[in-house]
């Protein structure tokens, strides 16, 4: 039995986003985070970029799937989403590189994270293989999106590492 | 930083009015939903590295809106029991509401405005924000059958409001 009461809300959820914050507010957590800046001294500007470019990249899908109707949805497949994620992760994956690749000036010292790294994207190019070729699963593609999620973990980790060793060095430096 | 700036204020123009109306609906205070959308923002863009974008941006900012909205409200006033756990709701007792009458947004609105809060919160949280029962345990810390039990007690009292508020109305 259908509820009248709820469905109305259910499909009128928009029109209950009434209220709107003064723009002070804006104001208050630009402040904030001056402060914070100031604190920590770090810049986070490659993420950004890459947060808001995946950002403004699905409100002009969810725009435009919203205009269209729901034909566009129908017409969504397994290997476009996947194509979004490997794009988004492969961008992300590629600005870690180079932020350790800046910090790190010779090859020398992560032979052992190469070797994960090429033994991941081994298995990358195989699952992937398969996937564009008739094997367009869910799993398959949760699969990749794995790998390519613990390549970057494995960036990640290797950026904090260095992050502390430079931390640690200045402290010493600085009780010198 | 200029450049982290510019990114922070898109995400804000963004999401701001969504977010500022997620923690309206559970402060039902101007100041204090306010309050909780620029401590929101300034954790969301503080913890970016944390965001491992798993779930949509919009939905973790939720996340952290509501739960700062929930803890603010439960330090400042005390009248939050209504979402405690009284055991299971019997819906055998529970007779079927027919709803003869069309209804009005802002007469709805107005309406949930009026439930207590453990009520109003329950109910947001399941018709206009999305969650599911299990989602809504997890959020406030109560069962998924209280979730259930409240939701169908919140609708009931809901019902009486816009009955006795907007009787001779629509």
């Amino acid at each position: 039995m259908r509820d009248k009461l709820e469905d109305f809300i259910k499909d009128n959820k928009e029109h209950f986003d009434t209220e709107a914050p003064r723009a002070e507010v804006w104001n208050k957590i630009q402040k904030g985070l001056d402060t914070n800046d100031k604190t920590t001294g770090t810049s986070t500007h490659w993420f950004w970029k890459v947060a808001v470019a995946v950002l403004l990249i699905a409100v002009a899908y969810l725009g435009s799937e919203k205009y269209f109707g729901s034909e566009m949805r129908e017409e969504s497949t397994a290997m476009e989403e996947f194509k979004e994620l490997e794009t988004f992760y492969t961008q992300m994956i590629s600005d870690k590189k180079m932020m350790l690749s800046e910090e790190v000036e010779t090859g020398g010292h992560f032979s052992f994270l190469e070797a994960d790294i090429q033994s991941l994207d081994q298995n990358y190019e195989e699952l992937k293989s398969a996937f564009e070729n008739g094997q367009e699963t869910p799993q398959l593609k949760s699969a990749l999106v794995h790998l390519l999620k613990q390549k970057l973990y494995l960036l990640e980790k290797q950026l904090e590492v260095l992050e502390e060793s430079k931390s640690e060095t200045s402290e010493d430096v600085s009780s010198l | 930083m200029l450049g982290d700036r510019q990114a922070q204020y898109q995400l804000y123009k963004l999401y701001s009015k969504a977010m500022y109306n997620v923690s309206y609906r559970v402060t039902q205070n101007e100041q204090e939903a306010e309050d909780v959308l620029q401590e929101s923002f300034l954790r969301a863009f503080k913890n970016i590295h944390s965001y491992k974008g798993t779930a949509a941006f919009g939905s973790w900012l939720k996340r952290i809106t509501l739960n700062n909205a929930i803890s603010l409200v439960k330090k400042r006033r005390l009248d939050f029991e209504s979402v405690e756990d009284y055991g299971a709701y019997d819906e055998r007792f529970d007779h079927e509401e027919t709803d003869d009458r069309d209804f009005d947004v802002s007469q709805v609105k107005k309406a949930i405005e009026l439930l207590p809060d453990g009520y109003r919160l329950v109910l947001t949280l399941y018709l206009i924000e999305g969650y599911d029962h299990k989602e809504i345990a997890e959020i406030l810390n109560i069962t998924e059958s209280t979730s259930k039990s409240q939701f169908n007690r919140s609708k009931k009292k809901l019902r009486e409001i816009l009955k006795e508020e907007f009787q001779h109305a629509g």
